[in-house]
């Protein structure tokens, strides 16, 4: 799909990629996403609300932040494949050198959903969309878990066809046996 | 005896690096690698064919009780590839594209891995096809538990014994150890490495790999006439590995010019203050390099950071970053592979015509299952070491392992990659060989 293509999508969506993005969107789908995320971290951790979840994500629960990342790249990967027609399918991974090292390797407790977007194409309209999409991630998330120190929520990388058939960079990793993501959004 | 069983001899490969991928045929990628060996080692044909199959698989379905009372099946499977030089060693990975071919593709690299660094264990792997980030910690609890009496007919700290590998952690260890000891009415902390070290743990564990590289890397300046003072590295990937290489390179006496991780790299010609660094990333909220500033340093990319002109490049981050497009560019004399899989083939072709000498993953990085190693000693003798203990360990074990690859390699005048993939298998022959065919 085109940029054009993208450009007229997101736009009937009421996001102006040139601004980029308009705040008070990507806000609004940010919080979408964090609560739900939430919600899906909740059930999944046997909390019963949301809040207690919070409390476990100010406390450092790994487990607990380790659903809640994951929540976030479903409703995140959610969020950019439906705003970018260009997008084909999303990865989340959590990678380091070797799987044995991230078993244990310490885990910053606010650590950075990591986010593999295939795209036919790398668009700067995609690139603002992440951009915008982090920044209010970002808001709503240090208000959340008392971060202000937080400077990015989402590490996006973006990877082409060619990417993928040619296995360079980011696109290796998804034919990948060593560091695999898991597929969490496909058109 | 040599026996006739038909056993196809490949073309010899031009290069040895291992391309991982399961949608490239991994199984057939460790099957042409072991034909090119066994060729270069003129290794005994039945011998050969004993090595081509894996010793046992077993494919077991696991239900799950789920939160919402439906019942999954979970598909499951542990393959040993060899157990001629001791008990079977490998890990167990949950994830929703787990198959047969990828596993038992794993089980035979771990063979390789653990005969490279000549500890007493033959190759398995495990895994559960699943995706565990969306089951609970219950539902993961009660497929763990499942899944280990399912397999425990052959797992055992004699037979097999498993560890964390890709989404399974020292909790899962900790799981499979409470089942085998409620099912065996014996407490079994000897059947499974990786767990938390309240259960049996070893010390030393978190930095084992990122060690192990910075041992390979010493012994390699040796072997080229450099001291640790004169030489400038670069470590791509600021993670586990990263880090503690990092780390110890600059107390041995290294210049470390430049490091990097997902946010981008840092590079200060005169070398980079690492202590002042680590304790950046220890407060980062995301434990990242994102952020960090010192007189003179300079932001690079990752791209620059591989070609940035050091003595040693330490890739220790994601696999194919050394392509055959930056291949040339890069301007290292000597790599040591921290991560997997980082150099591609091609890549590989390049760097040794140019005369970089690269340490390969299977040496560099076997710190982490060298430490694996000496927590099941530890288990089976119940008596647990000092942190000093299992590093001088580990030192004895690296420097050793290096030698010998580098010793064979320059016996066999082949790189080094190849060198540590014909040492592995000549061991692992020479067992089978010594041991002979039951019955």
């Amino acid at each position: 799909m085109s940029e054009v293509a993208t450009a007229r999508r997101t736009e009937e969506m009421g996001i102006d990629t040139t601004a980029p993005f308009r705040s008070p969107d990507a806000t609004s789908t940010a919080e979408l996403a964090l609560e739900e995320a939430l919600t899906f971290c909740a059930r999944k951790a046997g909390l019963e609300e949301a809040q207690a979840v919070v409390e476990r994500l100010r406390q450092g629960d790994s487990t607990v932040h380790h659903y809640c990342r994951y929540g976030l790249a479903k409703k995140m990967a959610e969020s950019i494949g439906s705003l970018d027609d260009n997008v084909k399918a999303v990865y989340t991974l959590d990678y380091d050198a070797t799987p044995e090292d991230r078993c244990f390797g310490s885990e910053a407790h606010t650590s950075p959903t990591h986010l593999i977007v295939w795209a036919a194409r790398k668009t700067d309209a995609l690139t603002a969309l992440v951009k915008a999409l982090d920044r209010a991630l970002v808001e709503a998330y240090a208000d959340l878990i008392d971060a202000p120190q937080l400077t990015h929520m989402l590490d996006v990388q973006v990877v082409d066809d060619a990417d993928v058939e040619e296995r360079t960079g980011y696109g290796a990793l998804l034919s990948s046996i060593h560091n695999r993501p898991i597929q969490v959004w496909e058109r | 005896m040599e026996r006739q069983i038909g056993v196809k001899t490949a073309e010899v490969q031009p290069t040895f690096v291992v391309q991982d991928s399961a949608e490239h045929d991994l199984w057939g990628t460790v099957l042409s690698q072991l034909d090119d060996v066994a060729e270069r080692l003129q290794l005994d044909s039945g011998i050969h064919a004993m090595l081509r199959q894996p010793e046992r698989e077993l494919t077991v379905s696991v239900p799950v009780v789920m939160d919402d009372g439906r019942i999954d099946v979970y598909t499951g499977y542990r393959i040993q590839h060899s157990s001629a030089r001791g008990p079977c060693k490998g890990g167990i990975r949950y994830h929703p594209d787990v198959n047969l071919s990828e596993v038992r593709a794993l089980a035979a690299l771990m063979t390789w891995k653990c005969a490279v660094v000549n500890i007493p264990y033959g190759g398995a792997k495990g895994g559960v096809q699943c995706n565990p980030s969306d089951m609970s910690q219950d539902e993961l609890c009660r497929m763990t538990r499942r899944f280990t009496a399912m397999i425990m007919p052959i797992i055992g700290p004699r037979r097999d014994i498993p560890a964390p590998d890709v989404n399974t952690n020292p909790q899962t260890m900790a799981w499979i150890t409470d089942t085998v000891s409620m099912l065996e009415r014996k407490t079994v902390i000897d059947i499974v490495t990786g767990k938390p070290i309240p259960l049996g743990g070893s010390k030393g564990r978190t930095e084992a790999t990122g060690r192990g590289v910075a041992m390979t890397t010493r012994e390699l300046l040796k072997r080229q006439g450099q001291a640790p003072a004169d030489t400038t590295v670069a470590v791509q990937g600021y993670g586990n590995v990263g880090s503690h290489a990092a780390t110890i390179l600059d107390q041995m006496g290294c210049k470390i010019l430049a490091v990097s991780d997902v946010t981008g790299g840092l590079y200060r010609s005169d070398g980079l203050d690492i202590s002042s660094i680590n304790r950046h990333v220890t407060e980062h909220p995301k434990g990242l390099l994102e952020g960090y500033d010192a007189p003179g340093v300079e932001r690079i990319d990752n791209e620059e950071l591989l070609t940035s002109d050091v003595d040693v490049l330490i890739p220790a981050a994601l696999e194919h970053q050394i392509r055959v497009d930056n291949a040339p560019e890069i301007r290292a004399k000597m790599i040591v592979e921290g991560a997997n899989g980082p150099t591609t083939r091609e890549a590989d072709d390049i760097l040794t015509s140019r005369g970089v000498v690269v340490v390969p993953d299977i040496l560099a990085n076997a710190g982490g299952v060298v430490v694996s190693y000496f927590e099941w000693v530890q288990d089976l003798q119940c008596y647990f070491w000092d942190e000093d203990e299992v590093n001088s360990n580990l030192e004895r074990i690296m420097v050793r392992s290096f030698n010998e690859v580098w010793d064979f390699s320059e016996e066999k005048d082949v790189p080094l990659r190849l060198g540590a993939y014909m040492l592995a298998v000549d061991r692992v022959a020479g067992a089978v060989q010594s041991r002979g065919v039951f019955p």
